[in-house]
C-alpha cells in the first residue's frame, strides 16, 4: 500500500431513485477504490447498478435519481458535496467518459472535428489553430486513419469502431487522470470489441490513467482488468485482484457467473446458466438479494447483512460463508 | 441457373437504388420549386418601389376596370388604379408582416419552452400553464378586442399573433426537449463539463430547431391567410394601402364584370402559400431522411 489516497475513493455510495413503491436503491452502500494507474473492472448483470454508480461518480444521475449519502473521493476531495462549478472542471479534465452506444454519444448534428475543436478550445484553452493541430494528432492517437478527413464527418457517417474511437478521442482531450468506460464494447462487433479494448489498454499503458471498466462480460473484464468488483441488485459483492477473481471466486454469484462463460477448451465442462430473474430492485428479499438463486441458499441467508469483508488481502466477499463455497 | 439468380439480385438492387434515388430527387424537386416561388415574389416584393410600373395608389378615373393589357398587366381596379402595381406593393407588406409575426414568437418560444424543457419544476410549471391558457383563449377575439382598442390597423396582428403563436412553439420544443436531456450525446456533453448554457443552446438547441422550422412554414402560411383575411373583413391593413387580401374584399363587388381584380391577388397568395408549403414539406422530407440514416 502506498503513502498516497488511491486516485479514486467511492465510500457507501448510496444512489435512489423515488418510485410510487417507496424509494428504489439503485447503489446501495457501494465502496470501491481505483489507485492510479489501475483498470478497476465493475462486472454484473444488466440492471445491477453499474450504470449509475459510474455517473454517481461525476454526479451525473438522471433525475429523480439521486445520491442519498456516501462520498466520492478524487485524490481526496469530495466530488458528492462539491460545488457545480469544482464539479465542471473535474468533468472532461480529471475525470472523462466513455459511452456504451457510441452513435448516440455523440452530437448527430456537429462534426467530429466541431465536437473535438469544441473540448479542445473550450474546456482546455486553447486556440483554434493549436486545436486543429491536437485534433488531428488525437485521431491519429486513437487509430483513425486519414484523420483530417474525418474531422469533417458526422457521427452517422462512421462505422460502429470508428465512432467508438472518436468517442475515446473526446474523453482523452482533456488528458484525465481516470477515464470512466460504460460497457464501450457493447454495441460493437466482436472483433471491433477486441481492437477497442487494446486501444484502451494501449492508452493506459501510455498515459498512466487509471479506468474504470464497466462490463458484463467476464471474458472481457480477464482480458483488461488489474481488479474487479462484482455487483449485484445495486450492492458490491465481491472485489479482488483479477487472477484470485478468476481462480478462487469467494461469493456463489461471482462463481455463477464465471460458470456462465462459454469456453473453447472447456467443451467437455457445462455451460450453466444463472436460474431466475435479476431481483426486481423495488422488492429485494430480505437478507442477502442473491439467495432466491443461489445454489447455496441457506435459511441463515434471509437474515444476513450483505456487506463486503476481507478474507484474503484485497479480496473482500459479501457472502460469509465463503469458506464453504470455495472449498 | 446461378447467372440468373445473380442477375436478378443485381436487378433488384438496381431497381431499389433507382427508387432510393428517385425519392430523393422528388423531395428535393419540391423544395427547390418552393424556394424558387418563393424567391421570385420576395424578389418581386422587395424591388416592388423601383419595378412596379405606377404608383399603387394613383387614382385614373379615365381608366377603371380595364382588363389586363401590356400597358396594365393585372388590369386596373374601380378606381383605375394599376393592380400589378399594387400586388407587388402588397407582396411586400404580406411577406415583410408574415415573416414578422411568425418568427419572433418562434425565437421566443423556442428559449422559453427549451429552458423549461431543460430545468423541469416550477419553472416548466408555470411555462406550460401559461401555455395552456394562452393556447384555450380563443384567438380571434383576441385580435379583434386588440382591433376594437386599437382601431383597424396592423396592431391588431403584430400584438395579437406573436401572443399566442410563440405558445405552440414553447410547447413543441419543450416536449422535445424533455426527450432530448436524457439522450446519451446530452449527457456526454455534461460530462465533458460543459456549462448548462452551452449544453443547451449550442447542444440541444440546433437539434430542436429542426422541427420548429418544419413546423413554422405551416405556420407562415396559416398567418398569411390571417392577415390577408383579417385585411378582408377591413380589421387589418386600411386602404389606400395595399395588401393582397384586402385588394380580394376589393374586387370582390365587381368580380362578374372584372374578375381580374378580385382573382389575381388571390392567385398570389395562393401561389405564395403554396411555396411555404413546399419548403415546409421538401425541410420536414429531408430531415425525415436524414435521421432515418443516422438510425
Amino acid at each position: 500500500m502506498s503513502a498516497k489516497p488511491p486516485l479514486l475513493e467511492v465510500r457507501d455510495l448510496r444512489v435512489a431513485f423515488p418510485t410510487l413503491s417507496g424509494l428504489l436503491y439503485a447503489a446501495d452502500r457501494v465502496s470501491f477504490t481505483i489507485e492510479r494507474g489501475e483498470v478497476l473492472g465493475l462486472v454484473g448483470e444488466s440492471g445491477s447498478g453499474k450504470s449509475v454508480t459510474c455517473r454517481a461518480i461525476l454526479r451525473l444521475v438522471p433525475p429523480p435519481g439521486a445520491i442519498l449519502s456516501g462520498a466520492v473521493l478524487l485524490d481526496g476531495r469530495n466530488l458528492v458535496d462539491a460545488s457545480n462549478r469544482t464539479l465542471r472542471d473535474v468533468r472532461g479534465r480529471d475525470v472523462a467518459m466513455v459511452f456504451q452506444d457510441p452513435l448516440s454519444a455523440l452530437n448527430p448534428i456537429l462534426t467530429v472535428g466541431e465536437q473535438l475543436r469544441e473540448v479542445l478550445t473550450r474546456r482546455l484553452g486553447l486556440s483554434r489553430r493549436r486545436a486543429a493541430a491536437r485534433s488531428v494528432e488525437l485521431l491519429e492517437h486513437v487509430g483513425i486513419p486519414s484523420p483530417q478527413r474525418r474531422l469533417r464527418a458526422y457521427s452517422h457517417e462512421l462505422s460502429g469502431g470508428m465512432r467508438q474511437r472518436v468517442m475515446i478521442a473526446l474523453a482523452l482531450a482533456g488528458e484525465p487522470r481516470l477515464l470512466i468506460a460504460d460497457e464501450p464494447t457493447t454495441s460493437l462487433d466482436v472483433t471491433i470489441q477486441d481492437q477497442i479494448l487494446h486501444l484502451l489498454l494501449d492508452l493506459r499503458r501510455e498515459t498512466g490513467m487509471s479506468m474504470l471498466l464497466v462490463s458484463h462480460d467476464m471474458g472481457v473484464i480477464a482480458q483488461t482488468c488489474d481488479r474487479v468488483a462484482v455487483m449485484y441488485a445495486g450492492r458490491l459483492f465481491e472485489t479482488g485482484p483479477v487472477d484470485a477473481i478468476f481462480a478462487r471466486p469467494f461469493h456463489p454469484y461471482t462463481r455463477a457467473l464465471l460458470n456462465a462463460i462459454p469456453s473453447v477448451h472447456g467443451r467437455g465442462s457445462e455451460l450453466r446458466p444463472i436460474g431466475g430473474q435479476p431481483p426486481d430492485l423495488a422488492r429485494l428479499p430480505a437478507g442477502c438479494p442473491f439467495s432466491p438463486r443461489c445454489d447455496y441458499a441457506r435459511v441463515a441467508c434471509a437474515s444476513i447483512p450483505v456487506e463486503l469483508a476481507e478474507i484474503e488481502s484485497r479480496h473482500a466477499s459479501a457472502c460469509p460463508f465463503e469458506t464453504t463455497v470455495a472449498a | 441457373m446461378t447467372t440468373g439468380v445473380v442477375d436478378d439480385a443485381g436487378h433488384v438492387a438496381a431497381r431499389l437504388r433507382r427508387a432510393a434515388l428517385s425519392e430523393r430527387r422528388w423531395s428535393n424537386v419540391t423544395l427547390y420549386a418552393g424556394v424558387g416561388i418563393l424567391a421570385v415574389l420576395l424578389l418581386l416584393g422587395l424591388t416592388a418601389s423601383w419595378i412596379a410600373p405606377y404608383d399603387p395608389s394613383a387614382l385614373d378615373l379615365t381608366h377603371q376596370l380595364q382588363s389586363p393589357t401590356w400597358a396594365h398587366l393585372m388590369g386596373t381596379d374601380t378606381f383605375g388604379r394599376d393592380v400589378f402595381s399594387r400586388v407587388l406593393h402588397a407582396l411586400r407588406l404580406d411577406l415583410e408582416v408574415t415573416f414578422a409575426i411568425t418568427y419572433a414568437p418562434l425565437v421566443v418560444g423556442i428559449v422559453i419552452g427549451a429552458l423549461a424543457g431543460w430545468f423541469g419544476g416550477w419553472l416548466d410549471t408555470i411555462v406550460m400553464r401559461t401555455v395552456d391558457a394562452v393556447i384555450a383563449f380563443p384567438f380571434l377575439v383576441l385580435v379583434i378586442a386588440i382591433v376594437a382598442i386599437e382601431g383597424p390597423g396592423l396592431t391588431g396582428v403584430f400584438i395579437g399573433v406573436p401572443v399566442v403563436s410563440w405558445a405552440l412553439y414553447a410547447r413543441l420544443t419543450r416536449g422535445e426537449m424533455l426527450v432530448l436531456r436524457e439522450q446519451d450525446f446530452i449527457q456526454a456533453a455534461r460530462a465533458l463539463g460543459y456549462s448548462t448554457p452551452r449544453i443547451v443552446f449550442r447542444h440541444a438547441l440546433p437539434t430542436l430547431l429542426r422541427s420548429n422550422l418544419v413546423f413554422s412554414a405551416a405556420d407562415l402560411v396559416l398567418n398569411l391567410l390571417l392577415l390577408a383575411s383579417l385585411s378582408y373583413l377591413g380589421l387589418g391593413v386600411q386602404p389606400p394601402t395595399s395588401e393582397l387580401g384586402a385588394m380580394v374584399a376589393d374586387g370582390q363587388s365587381v368580380l362578374t364584370q372584372a374578375w381580374w381584380v378580385a382573382t389575381l391577388p388571390g392567385l398570389t397568395i395562393v401561389l405564395l402559400g403554396v411555396s411555404f408549403s413546399m419548403i415546409g414539406d421538401g425541410i420536414a422530407d429531408r430531415l425525415g431522411r436524414q435521421f432515418r440514416l443516422a438510425l
